[in-house]
Parts: C-alpha cells; structure tokens; sequence
C-alpha cells in the first residue's frame, strides 16, 4: 500500500542513467534556484522604508540611494560568486570555497550559517506567504499553522518528484511574478509621466527628533540587504545544470541578478515617485499600496493586473522556500560525502534528488513553524545574516585561492573578490550591529552548537571506521557455538522449523520456553519429547508471568557458561498474511530481538514462517 | 545429548544436594554438550535462571561432599553476578 501511494505522489523510480536528463535548463534552473532572490522584491523596499519612517517622511527619499546601493553590493557579489562557479564546478559553495582555502573551521562555519538561513527562509517565507493568504481570507486564520504544514508538504512532494517536475510545477507562478513586477514599474512610470498620475503624498513628522542620520541609513542599508539572500544558491546547486554546466550557471546568475536589480530599484523608485508609506501593522505592503494606486483595483479594466500582481507576490513568497529545498540537500550531501552529516543526506533517491535532505529541511522548518505556531516574524531579524557570513568566508576563500595559484588574469580576479569580501564583511558587520539585540545574538549561539553536531557526527564516523578497520585484527576464533531457540510450551510448525535450523547450524542448541501459566511440567517435557527428540528443554517458571525477562536473563547465564562459546538465539517467528493481523498476536520475538541487538557477543536470527490465510 | 535414565540419575542426585545448600533453589535440566566433556545445570531461584557449568570427569569423580561444596561456590557466584546484573538492570531502567 505504502509503495503504491509512494508511486502515485512522488512517480516512478528513475535509472541512474537518466541524472543527465534531469538537469537543468538556464529558464528553469531560474525558477528553482532563483525565487528566493527574486521574492525579495516583495519586501525588501518596505524593510527600508519601515527604518526610514523613524525620522518622519522627510527621509524616505533615501530609499532609493539605499537601494541603489544595495544593488551595487549585489553586483559584487554576483560578480565575485561567478568567479566562485567557475573555480568550483562541482558546488559545494561556500563550504567548499572557505574549507579548501580557509581551512575546515571556517568551511563548517559557511556550512552552519547557510544552512540556518536555509531553514529559516523556509519556515519565514512560507509563514509569510500563508500570512498574506489569512489576511485576504481572515476565516482561514485559525488554521494558519495547517496551512503551513501543507504548502511544505507541496513543496516537499514537487521536490521529491525530481528537480526538473518542480521546475516545471512552479515556473508558472515565478514568471508571473516577474512578468507583473515590470508590468507594474513600466505602468507606473509611464502614468505618471505621460498621464500625469499624481502621488499620495502625505508628511509624517518624526517619531524620535533625536535620531542619528548615519545610524539610520546603515539600519535602513542592514535591512535592505535581505534582497541578497538567495544569490548563493546557484553556486551550491552548479551540477544541476545542463551542459556546460559553468557557463549555464554563470548565465543564470546574472540574469537572476539584473532581474533582481531591475525590480527591486524599480519598486523602490516608485514608492518615492508615488510617496507610498509602509504601514507599520502590516495591513497592505508597499507593493500592494503601489499597485492598487498604477493599476486601480477594478478588475474589469487595468485592476486586473493589482489582483495578478497580489496572488502572484503571496506565491513567489511561499516558493522562495522553494530554492532551499534545491540549495539545503545539496549542501548537506556535500557535508554528508566529508562525513560531517549523516551519510544518508548523500544518498540519491528514487527520483534522483536528495530525498533525505529534502525531507529533513521541510522537517525542521516545520517544527519552526509549529513551534512559533506559524507567527515566525521574530526569524526575520534572523536572516540575512548567516547569509552574508557566507558571502564573506567564500569571497576571502576565493581570495586566498588566487593568492595560490598563477592562472591567467588572477590578478583582477582576485581583486574583484577581495572588494566583494572586504563589503560582504563590513555590511554582516553592520546587520549584526544593528540587528544584535532584535535577534541576531540567536546566530552567535546557533552557528557554534551546529558545528559542534557537525564535529561530532565527523568523530563518530571516525571511531566507527577504525574500529572496523583491518589493521592489527586477529580473525577471531569460534571454538564452539551455542544455540538458544526460545520456543512456546507447546510445540508447533514455526518451532520445530526453527529447531530444525538450528541444529543444522549447531550440535549443541537448547530451547527454552517459560511456564507463566504453571502447567505441568511433566506435561510439557513429555509433550515436547513426542515431536523433539534430540534438543534438551529447558523450564523457566515465571512467578510474576513475565516472559522476556527471564529468557533474557537465561541467556545472559549461557553466555556467561564458557568465554570461547558464541552464542546466538533463533527467533521462530510466524508472519501473518495481512499486516494488521500482527495486532492479534504477541510480539515477543521483536521484543526479545529488540533486546538482545544491545547485548555485543549473541548473534540472533530470525526463523519466519510466513502464514497464507 | 544424555540419555534418559543418566539425565534423571544425574537429576535426582544434584536436586538432593542443591536442596541441603539452598532449598529454594530449584534443579530444571541438566544438559552435557556435544563434546561430551562438559555439563550444563540449568537452575532457578525465584525469578532468577541460573546456569552451572561443571567437567563431566569432576561431576563422575567428585564425591557428595565434594560435589555439594563445588555447586554452593558456583552457585554463590552465579547469584552475586545475577544480584550485580539486576543492580545494573535497574539502573538502566
């Protein structure tokens, strides 16, 4: 049953042959790798105007040399993470760029940091979008939290079909997004230049008179920055693309760029040229007060588009989840392969995707989401700043990289690298500054406690390898082997099956049963004798009517009895026709197994007799 | 494997001895491996299986006395290491 609806959700198993066909487009590795990005343009103009607002309105106009200076910053780092594609082609990203050149610390300190952003984006973005779905439709409010939990479990099953299906599942809905964000910049300049469309303006006096002009550009900078998070998915996800991988990569992530940079300073330009305020109860965005005031809001003419533009903003943030669950398997694989993760998170599944990673990050990311009962915004101070410690171990990675070898045109490669690590540093800095106490601290404790996992899975694996190792091992010598068969009183088809077995494997085999009913003894030797003629039986009476413990027990004194004797124990077993047939019976042999799996020297196995009717 | 007649001679003889030693202890099956060298008393006391090995030639040759004085020392330390048992048991617990 579970194989089949495994088949219905997820699609038939793929051949490893066909990981090629898997790959990506650059038009739909766009919409995997880049919603992320792209979705910020949803909020990264109304974070800046919430910092400005504090000094009244008449600093919102800086909203636009902020943004501009973001974008500036965001080419830099594109730049500079194009470099990073094209020396490492394999992904692995900022792990693999700060390890190799940085030295291991500092690659589980990119690993740790992105990986938080990861799950946070998740849980935040998905929040978010669901938010904006409760506040069209208030009824849907109480079960917010539900709602979370089935867009990851969307998500999860589009990611868990295979790359290329959730591309193509959600392609629809990004180009959308980005289709109404220029309609909407190029509607809105061109009404109120050609049409005369005036603004909503409206003076705010300060809130505080005695704020500090500098400190509030930063602030206003810090929260700006969340536009960047995102970009280094790409070069996490490299192999995902279509041959040649490089260039296709490189590609993407600049028209992801210039995409990015296009909307976000055309939105910021227009809530200048419009006077739009961001209200600070989160009632309507900035882009929706924009949108409503170019579009109109009646449908049958050009408010068509505000409804397009709205529906598609809530899905571009729900699918900014999407590019974690191609960016967080694919990092912890790459973990996984250096055995700083379980092994398992490497492992390709049925559809030629991470399966295990994408699991675990919808996992963690909704436990978040239920822990803070789908209200996750105390996470967004959260954000970004893992991000850009990421940004600046990779670039100063990249730098010493250059500073090594003697390739061509190194040079300016390397400065371009030094100048995008020396501003990645200085603006995670400032967001850590200026977002210290509403949060950020949870960064400094969380970074360090996820290595420190990382560390210790790393360990394990070592422990587990050495003491598997060949080296200095004696082949042991088995003088003489035991076999314990735990049976029932009364002799039946799955004992004597496991009795049989075990004297073809052994000379010496006791069976053992315990008499919790005080029946006759005599009766149940003599019974036993009728059908076993050459294994002894041994009694156990138990008083209390427990019966694995004194078998447990009884085994524990055979295993003492002589130290060159292995023992093992045969488990008869019957398996019945219809898995719910198991609640009729007894689990006394998964107990006993369950058990004895911690006792080091007993080998146990199981004799099942499988039951037709 | 013993024969029958052997099995409950060697039955009856351990049973009386284990009860001048310790009367709650209960004899269930006495089993000789296949080397034929070596025999297994399986006990019981209380809720306590316990398991005592014993040379076939020390079981022919020792006498009664003898006999009694080697099954109380095995069976003391048999009980001393199920008591240790059940205190890690319990701690595990």
């Amino acid at each position: 049953m579970l194989p089949r609806l495994k088949r219905v959700l997820l699609g038939s198993p793929l051949r490893s042959a066909e990981l090629h066909e898997q790959r990506l487009t650059k038009a739909a590795a766009l919409t995997v790798f880049a919603s992320d990005n792209l979705s910020s343009t949803a909020y990264a103009t109304e974070e800046i105007l919430l910092v400005l607002m504090v000094a009244g309105s008449l600093m919102l106009p800086n909203v636009v040399p902020i943004a501009g200076a973001i974008t500036i910053l965001l080419i830099i780092v594109v730049l500079s993470y194009g470099q990073l594609i094209r020396t490492y082609p394999h992904g692995g990203g900022g792990y693999t760029v700060a390890k190799e050149n940085l030295g291991v610390g500092a690659g589980l300190v990119a690993a740790a940091a992105l990986m938080l952003d990861y799950i946070l984006t998740v849980a935040v973005s998905v929040a978010a979008g669901i938010a904006a779905m409760t506040s069209a439709f208030p009824v849907l409010l109480p079960y917010r939290t539900w709602l979370c939990a089935a867009a990851i479990a969307l998500m999860m099953t589009a990611n868990l079909r295979g790359v290329r299906e959730s591309a193509r599942v959600f392609a629809p809905f990004v180009y959308t997004f980005v289709v109404c964000a220029f309609a909407l910049i190029f509607t809105g300049v061109y009404r109120h230049f050609v049409e005369g469309l005036q603004p909503k303006m409206a003076y705010i006096p300060p809130e505080q008179p005695d704020y500090s002009t500098l400190f509030l550009l930063l602030s206003g900078f810090a929260a700006g920055c969340t536009a960047l998070t995102g970009v280094e998915a790409i070069s996490n996800g490299v192999q995902a693309f279509r041959k040649p991988v490089v260039r296709n990569a490189q590609i993407t992530l600049y028209v992801m760029a210039a995409i990015l940079g296009c909307m976000f300073l055309g939105v910021s330009y227009l809530s200048q040229l419009y006077g739009v305020l961001p209200f600070k109860d989160g009632h309507e965005t900035v882009v929706s007060q924009i949108a409503g005031h170019v579009f109109g809001k009646d449908v049958a003419g050009l408010g068509f588009f505000y409804y397009l533009t709205q529906l598609s903003t809530m899905f571009i943030l729900i699918l900014a989840a999407n590019t974690c669950f191609a960016g967080f398997p694919r990092l912890a694989s790459v973990l996984a392969e250096d055995r700083f993760a379980p092994r398992q998170l490497a492992n390709l599944g049925d559809r030629l995707v991470f399966s295990n990673g994408i699991v675990l990050l919808g996992g963690l990311s909704l436990a978040l989401i239920v822990g803070f009962g789908g209200r996750v915004h105390a996470l967004i101070p959260l954000y970004a700043i893992g991000v850009f410690l990421a940004f600046t171990l990779s670039q100063s990675g990249l730098v010493v990289h250059w500073m090594k070898t003697r390739e061509r045109g190194r040079g300016w490669r390397l400065a371009l690298n030094l100048l995008g690590a020396l501003t990645t540093g200085v603006v995670m800095l400032v967001i850590v500054y200026v977002k210290f106490l509403h949060g950020a601290w949870v960064v400094v404790i969380a970074v360090p406690l996820l290595m420190y996992l990382f560390w210790k899975t790393r360990r394990h694996y070592f422990l587990v390898t050495k003491q598997l190792s060949l080296a200095d091992f004696d082949r042991p010598h088995v003088a003489r082997h035991t076999v314990i068969v735990p049976v029932a009183p009364t002799p039946n088809r799955v004992v004597l099956t496991a009795i049989e077995y075990a004297t073809s494997i052994s000379k010496d085999v006791i069976a053992v049963t315990v008499n919790t009913d005080a029946r006759s003894r005599k009766e149940i030797q003599e019974n036993w004798k009728r059908f076993v003629e050459d294994v002894p039986l041994v009694i156990l009476d138990s008083p209390y009517r427990s019966v694995v413990q004194p078998l447990l027990r009884f085994i524990g004194e055979i295993e003492d009895l002589r130290h060159d004797d292995k023992v093992s124990v045969i488990l008869p077993e019957f398996v019945p026709a219809r898995w719910w047939h198991n609640l009729f019976h007894n689990q006394t042999s998964l107990v006993l197994k369950g058990a004895l799996l911690f006792r080091p020297n007993i080998v146990v196995t199981s004799v099942p007799h499988h039951l037709r009717e | 494997m013993l024969g029958e007649d052997r099995r409950n001679k060697i039955l009856q003889r351990v049973s009386q001895l284990l009860a001048e030693v310790d009367p709650e202890v209960h004899l269930h099956e006495v089993v000789l491996d296949s080397t034929r060298q070596q025999l297994a008393f399986m006990l019981q006391k209380g809720e306590w299986p316990v398991v005592i090995g014993m040379n076939w030639l020390d079981y022919v040759s020792h006498r009664d006395e003898e006999l009694k004085e080697r099954l109380a020392q095995s069976l003391q330390a048999r009980l001393e290491a199920a008591r240790l048992r059940q205190a890690r048991e319990e701690e595990e617990e």
